[in-house]
């Protein structure tokens, strides 16, 4: 059996000359002066992509299934300064598998922000949450922790600083849960008691 | 023509509807093995436990209303007449020591746990990194000796009290638990009593230890890694004076609830079908059910008060290119196979699964760049793409069926 390999750098320069024509095409034709830099990538806010959140133990186990389940880290994406080492890989449930691989490592990724992202960052684990006999929704695949060194459990508020040493200022928690654009995490800074700055959810009620 | 095509749209609004409704949210209806009268049941094992969010098995109940509306018992323990539980509330927890005559209410500074009596009436419980001893002399807060962990789960074992330690978050490890032990209190001084292994990705967690009635201490301990996509395993342990050893393998998910009248071990084992703590005893033809409700475990059923956040504030509008009102286009994605050191490795594999497909779908063998967001520079990986409309969770179960050897090697990305 042949494997059908595409010319990726031919499709990609290709596909990127094409929409850069485009583009200029209908800024031009819609008397647009000047033009920000298209990038080619695809966002797809559709209900396909963004999933029902669930509210709760119940929901959040008919959703993701068991607990440190096989699509519990069935989805994953390459993130800069994921470690103290640098980039490396993210895993996380294959429900928000297009949500996060795509979405939001894209936005990232295509607002030319990607220092903003400073280790730790990290989605699996399974683990209990402290003391206590209920599993971290980290063991569902269903958060994400990210800029966690300088964001620690108990810190009331956002630290932007960036791995190149710029300030950010809310950048990251606006991509992850901001209603701008609409990714729908939540924000584990808002807790009301031991805010949780680091920690993004696609879960309520646990 | 219209008529036709108006009565098929109808139908399959019909349906459409129909599987919606059929496929919402609500939890599986399951059969509850708990039984009619959970609190006489769990009264006649000599427990008291939480279910549903009211105390049960027990006469005693608190009077107070709390001033917390959200607020949830848990972690019940009994004394003659009395029970002392954790009020658990938004923010700081209370502990509560209920009567017939009434209860008292006492605010901590902080997230309380595991309330535990002395056979001579004392009272001890954790407060985050803090040991909380209660007597007819006064109350003294002693501090723990991981600075930063969680003090939990303490027992008397006569003047001293042994009690779980959860260490501080790391760098490594900057939220949920990584690594449990057991510490002595004797004479105002901690002392380590075991050594669990623990790193970044291993982890140990020590839960629900109880007095035996021969003396030792009885616990549970939960080993795994962070990376598996498997349940950790669960064991029972005993701690004899200051040697703690392996009693037996558990066989799944449980933890101990304390002992029937006839010293039977009763443990809490989650009926996750439910949502519910059962509690069980060992028979000679194995765990029968007994009762229902969390015992020195965390309720299942309602949520912890501190995990109702409230609405994501808004923000000022930072990242501009995406107008959230825009769908935008379907996303494709696909399942990834990696990653391998060379192209070589990566082609061998490539055919297998385009194999597995009998051609059916377009495999591309891709090398991680700079600018990959799916493979790390230098390393080559096998792409299978997928249409828009494939459910990623759906196809990469089958390809794990076709290539089991491959399984723990497949993600869903987003090309």
């Amino acid at each position: 059996m042949r494997i059908l390999r595409t010319p990726m750098r031919v499709v990609r320069a290709g596909a990127v000359i094409v929409a850069a024509l485009c583009a200029f095409s209908i800024a031009h034709t819609a008397g647009v002066a000047s033009a920000s830099p298209i990038d080619v990538w695809v966002h797809d806010h559709s209900s396909d992509v963004i999933k029902p959140r669930p509210d709760g133990l119940a929901e959040i186990e008919s959703t993701f299934g068991p607990v440190c389940g096989e699509n519990s880290n069935g989805a994953r994406s390459y993130w800069p300064s994921q470690d103290a080492n640098g980039p490396g890989y993210v895993y996380y449930d294959t429900y928000i598998g297009k949500n996060v691989g795509g979405n939001i490592r894209n936005h990232v990724k295509f607002d030319h922000k990607d220092e903003a992202v400073r280790w730790l960052v990290g989605g699996y684990n399974c683990r209990y949450i402290s003391g206590t006999t209920s599993w971290s929704l980290h063991a569902w695949g269903a958060a994400i922790d990210t800029n966690s060194a300088t964001n620690p459990v108990g810190q009331d508020h956002w630290n932007g600083i960036g791995s190149d040493g710029k300030k950010y200022g809310t950048y990251l928690p606006d991509v992850w849960a901001g209603p701008y654009p609409g990714h729908k995490f939540f924000w584990g800074l808002n807790w009301p008691n031991k805010p949780d700055p680091m920690h993004f959810q696609y879960a309520t009620g646990y | 023509m219209r008529t036709r095509s108006l009565i098929v749209a109808a139908l399959c609004g019909v349906s459409i509807l129909g599987w919606t409704l059929g496929h919402g949210t609500e939890p599986a209806v399951a059969a509850h093995e708990c039984p009619d009268d959970v609190g006489a049941a769990d009264r006649a094992q000599g427990v008291a436990a939480v279910e549903n969010g009211r105390l049960v098995g027990v006469q005693a109940s608190s009077s107070e209303a709390s001033p917390d509306a959200r607020a949830v018992a848990r972690q019940v323990t009994t004394n003659g007449g009395r029970a002392a539980y954790v009020e658990d509330r938004r923010g700081r927890d209370a502990i509560v020591v209920a009567t017939s005559d009434g209860s008292r209410v006492s605010p901590q500074r902080g997230e309380a746990y595991h309330p535990t009596w002395s056979t001579d009436g004392r009272l001890a419980w954790g407060v985050d990194d803090r040991l909380v001893v209660r007597s007819a002399s006064g109350e003294r807060t002693i501090a723990g000796p991981q600075p930063g962990g969680i003090v939990f789960a303490p027992v008397f074992v006569g003047r001293d009290v042994v009690a779980a330690v959860s260490a501080a978050q790391t760098s490594a490890v900057p939220e949920d638990e990584w690594s449990d032990d057991l510490w002595l209190l004797h004479r105002g001084r901690w002392h380590r009593l075991t050594a669990f292994a623990a790193g970044t990705d291993r982890w140990t967690a020590i839960r629900t230890p109880f007095v035996a009635v021969d003396g030792s201490i009885e616990f549970v301990v939960v080993q795994g890694r962070g990376s598996d996509d498997a349940l950790p395993a669960f064991s029972l342990w005993r701690l004899l004076g200051t040697s703690a050893h392996r009693v037996a393998p558990l066989d799944g998910e449980r933890y101990l609830a304390g002992y029937a009248p006839d010293g039977q071990r009763l443990w809490n084992v989650p009926d996750r079908a439910t949502e519910t703590w059962l509690i069980k005893r060992d028979s000679p033809n194995g765990r029968v059910t007994v009762g229902c409700g969390a015992v020195a475990v965390d309720p299942i059923d309602v949520p912890d008060p501190d995990r109702t956040g409230h609405a994501a504030p808004t923000h000022i509008r930072s990242t501009d290119q995406i107008d959230p009102t825009d769908p935008g286009d379907p996303m494709e994605a696909g399942l990834l196979i990696g990653d391998f050191p060379s192209e070589v490795a990566a082609d061998v594999v490539a055919q297998q699964v385009s194999s597995a497909y009998d051609g059916s779908r377009p495999v591309d063998v891709v090398q991680g760049g700079k600018t990959s967001t799916i493979v790390r520079p230098d390393r080559w990986a096998v792409l299978v793409r997928l249409p828009a409309t494939t459910d990623g969770s759906t196809e990469l179960a089958a390809l794990q069926t076709k290539l089991p050897d491959y399984a723990d090697h497949m993600w869903v990305v987003v090309p």
